[in-house]
């Protein structure tokens, strides 16, 4: 009983908006993997790559609407 | 000054689900390193336990940003005005992406970072590293919807959560690290050899 109950209800709770931060997160995280494998190939050092990789893509991260509603609310 | 025995009972009782909580998560973080170190000698102990210290650093980010997001979480529940919801998304999602952001830093360079931190002799350590890294994205998101269920008032939930994540976690431990191969043969062909 509780194994039907639980996905029903879960469907219920869970909007598919709620959703979209999961997909900014895997994106930003994708897109930083990426940067710091080719900047790694290039034989960039390790610390250089990730001072210069992480404020790159925190920058293009706040730059997504969603990411901005998101911080209005842990602001407010 | 008196001490209000009443006020005290009701203080202590409340606190008890959320104590339990707190204890079930110590549990949680350290059965490993313990169920670990009856199985695997210590060498394997150690390089598990270097990037363990760094998991908990990670755990601890998300910990006091869920502390910091408290009040907030019981304005709203207070107020009425329906912001509760938003709110929480809005904290497990900035728990999400910083959580990823770290995951994919530490899985790209879990190699140097070890080194950095613990030396060469450590270097075992990286893939360790790497599904701790993976494992303190979901830490985070417990961590926020931890004190979110405070803000709540539903810690008897909260508790029954952490007694079944607990019991999840020593059976997942239990099972999925292999007993450590008996040292008695390379004793002996190193006694034989020697």
């Amino acid at each position: 009983m509780t194994s039907t109950a639980a996905p029903h209800h879960v469907t219920q709770a869970i909007h598919p908006r709620d959703f979209h931060s999961v997909l900014v997160a895997v994106g930003a995280g994708t897109a930083l993997f990426v940067a710091l494998s080719l900047a790694e190939y290039s034989g960039l050092h390790w610390m250089m790559a990730i001072a210069l990789c992480v404020p790159i893509v925190g920058g293009v991260l706040l730059m997504v609407p969603h990411v901005r509603r998101d911080l209005r609310y842990l602001a407010a | 000054m008196k001490v209000e025995l009443p006020i005290w009972k009701t203080l202590i009782l409340a606190g008890l689900p959320v104590a339990g909580s707190v204890l079930l998560l110590n549990i949680q973080l350290r059965v490993d390193v313990l169920l670990l170190s009856i199985i695997h000698d210590a060498k394997q102990v150690g390089l598990y336990d270097a990037p363990l210290k760094l998991y908990e650093l990670l755990f601890v980010i998300p910990y006091l940003f869920g502390g910091m997001m408290m009040p907030l979480f019981m304005r709203d529940r207070g107020d009425g005005s329906g912001s509760f919801g938003p709110r929480l998304s809005a904290a497990v999602s900035a728990s999400v992406i910083i959580s990823s952001l770290a995951f994919a830093v530490l899985f790209v360079h879990a190699e140097s970072v070890v080194t950095l931190l613990a030396g060469e002799e450590f270097l075992d350590s990286a893939t360790p590293l790497r599904i701790l890294a993976a494992a303190a994205l979901f830490a985070g998101i417990s961590a926020i919807l931890r004190f979110a269920a405070t803000a709540l008032h539903q810690p008897g939930k909260m508790l029954r959560v952490d007694i079944v994540g607990v019991s999840a976690a020593l059976a997942a431990t239990r099972y999925s690290f292999r007993p450590m191969e008996s040292s008695a043969p390379q004793s002996a062909s190193y006694a034989a050899t020697s």
